[in-house]
């Protein structure tokens, strides 16, 4: 296991310095190993580096493995491979609060649109709870509960639209699609005081979410007091997806992606899947967003629109060919 | 300190709803007791309500003369085992991992398992002989190999007290004697076992006690040449049976017979 983790921290390795040197400017060799080595200078490309590319990496880099760290969560605690926090509509109630946050609140609170994702999140996690005790909850009830869930809040959202200028329009609909190009080192310092930790948590109590995934008979016959341990495992992803949104718009679908393919290579028991889905999950939102900015260059995709058709179409596969899924 | 569980005057159900009344038995340790009757007597809630996921309405339940409401869900994982009656899971964990997390309740939340935990694993796995089978996933196994597994789980778990809900079922006879025999020696090492059994004829044989159950209520408890009567058993479960004795075990066994047109 150690050797394939391994692999994928030098795989992150390779493509941290390769979107630090592309771009629109792409940056020498030398100037990036000046970064590296934190030894900046004045120069243009410099700045580049430093101040527009770094933090903008190092946001996709905590999103990515918040993101599929909290899919491996969610999947655990509703003991279905299909959920993560886009299909459940979790990702919807944080854009509702955000939104809601950023349009109401003068710049002076913008201390508060963190806890509004938070709140938002929480918001449509309770509507997933609710609907997840009655008994008959299967696959179907689950992607169905998403659909409904998303659908409400982002009507809400376009709500919202009726009472905003329309030249911000414009920047709240990329930020809805999932977008990183308004990275600064506020949002970053946000970013890892939040999901880091929580990430930290959830993986030192791994354990239980290998044994909530057991059922709730089963888990509460081995000593877990299941309610408490759900909710708590509920506000921490809660938590890690409200920031991702306040980060990085909505970017959907590596919370299935990422540890659904982790499985394949570390097993089942959750404390490797999770190590290894925020790792991986962490490089594989880097290398979408860096082929995001550099593809249509000097234009710019929002990286939301490379996840969705990559994990959709992935979504698709598995529906179609992934016998554990037992959808219908 | 004879008696390992004591119910008295349990009413229990779900909602408000009473689904079993005035259960009143003791089970004494090392005891081996099936408990019968026909669908909806009530067997399930019983356990669940052993289990501490359903809170009785009335009464009290004493384990090892402590009150069992009393007694965190982490030590009652260590003392009393349990093996629900279906079992789903989309998670393809391997045999062993599987059984190693029958250890839960023997650690502490953040650590690892301890050596002596798995090797605790390591003498299950042998005992059950599922060696062959340890590295396979748990959805790729036979039904009566799962049943297995999930049996080895709770023995991993170290219980003084074993509540199985119906290990039998969807097994082929050879895997039913299979179960019913591994549960047998290890009622004889000293745990006490209480399963709900479907097959009668199954809970007399290996059983040294049965309980009958119907409409919420203990019919009859005691030995099972006891318990089949064939007048109780027709009136419980509506059925016409002629009861006889097995000539090998001398055990009571049942036959059913069609109604005359």
């Amino acid at each position: 296991m150690k050797i394939k983790i391994l692999i994928i921290v030098i795989l992150l390795s390779i493509i941290t310095i390769f979107s630090l040197k592309l771009g629109e400017v792409e940056v020498s060799w030398q100037e990036i190993f000046k970064v590296i080595t934190a030894d900046y200078d004045s120069g243009i490309e410099s700045s580049i580096v430093r101040d527009i590319r770094l933090p903008r990496i190092l946001i996709a880099l905590i999103v990515g493995a918040g993101l599929a760290v909290s899919g491996g969560v969610f999947q655990s605690v509703l003991r279905n491979p299909l959920a993560e926090p886009y299909t459940l509509g979790i990702s919807g109630g944080a854009c509702f609060g955000v939104a809601l946050a950023s349009l109401f609140l003068g710049s002076k609170f913008s201390f508060l649109i963190p806890p509004a994702g938070w709140l938002g999140a929480l918001a449509a996690v309770f509507i997933v709870y609710f609907l997840s005790l009655r008994r008959n909850f299967t696959t179907i009830s689950l992607i169905l509960s998403g659909i409904v869930i998303n659908f409400l809040f982002s009507s809400l959202v376009l709500v919202l639209f009726a009472f905003i200028k329309p030249n911000r329009v414009q920047s709240m609909i990329l930020w809805l699609m999932g977008d990183l190009s308004s990275s600064n080192f506020n949002l970053v310092k946000i970013g890892y005081f939040v999901i880091l930790p929580a990430i930290v948590i959830i993986v030192l109590l791994s354990r239980k979410l290998d044994i909530l995934s057991l059922g709730d008979e089963k888990a509460h016959s081995l000593g877990l007091n299941v309610k408490k341990q759900k909710q708590c495992f509920y506000i921490l992803a809660s938590l890690i997806t409200g920031t991702a949104i306040v980060l990085s718009g909505v970017v959907g679908f590596i919370g299935l992606l990422i540890p659904h393919l982790m499985r394949r290579f570390f097993g089942t028991l959750n404390r490797g899947v999770l190590i290894a889905s925020a790792l991986s999950g962490a490089a594989f939102l880097l290398l979408a967003d860096t082929f995001a900015r550099v593809i249509i260059s000097p234009l710019e995709l929002p990286v939301g629109v490379v996840t969705g058709l990559v994990g959709g179409v992935f979504f698709l596969v598995i529906l179609i060919l992934g016998k554990e899924f037992k959808v219908g | 300190m004879d008696n390992i569980l004591e119910l008295k005057n349990i009413s229990s159900g779900y909602q408000g709803k009473i689904v079993i009344e005035d259960i009143d038995f003791k089970v004494k340790k090392g005891e081996f007791i099936g408990l019968i009757g026909p669908n909806g007597a009530g067997k399930t809630t019983l356990f669940k309500t052993l289990m501490g996921i359903l809170k009785p309405e009335k009464g009290e339940i004493l384990y090892k003369e402590r009150d069992l409401a009393g007694i965190d869900i982490k030590e009652r994982a260590k003392r009393i085992a349990f093996l629900p009656q279906i079992f789903e899971t989309r998670f393809s964990y391997t045999v062993e991992e599987f059984i190693t997390m029958g250890r839960f309740p023997h650690q502490d939340g953040l650590s690892t398992y301890s050596k002596r935990d798995l090797e605790r694993v390591k003498d299950v796995i042998e005992r059950f002989s599922l060696t062959e089978i340890q590295g396979r996933r748990i959805d790729e196994i036979s039904g009566g190999e799962l049943q297995r597994v999930l049996f080895a789980q709770s023995i991993a778990q170290d219980p003084e007290l074993l509540l199985l809900d119906e290990p039998t079922t969807h097994l082929d006879i050879g895997h039913q004697l299979d179960i019913m025999n591994a549960i047998s020696d290890l009622n004889r090492e000293g745990l006490t076992v209480i399963t709900i059994l479907h097959d009668l004829n199954i809970s007399a044989e290996f059983c040294d006690r049965l309980i009958l159950m119907d409409k919420g209520r203990v019919v009859r408890d005691g030995e099972p040449s006891f318990v089949m009567d064939y007048s109780i058993i027709e009136e419980v479960y509506n059925a016409k049976v002629v009861i006889k004795e097995n000539p090998y075990s001398g055990k009571p066994f049942l036959i059913l017979y069609r109604n005359k047109a």
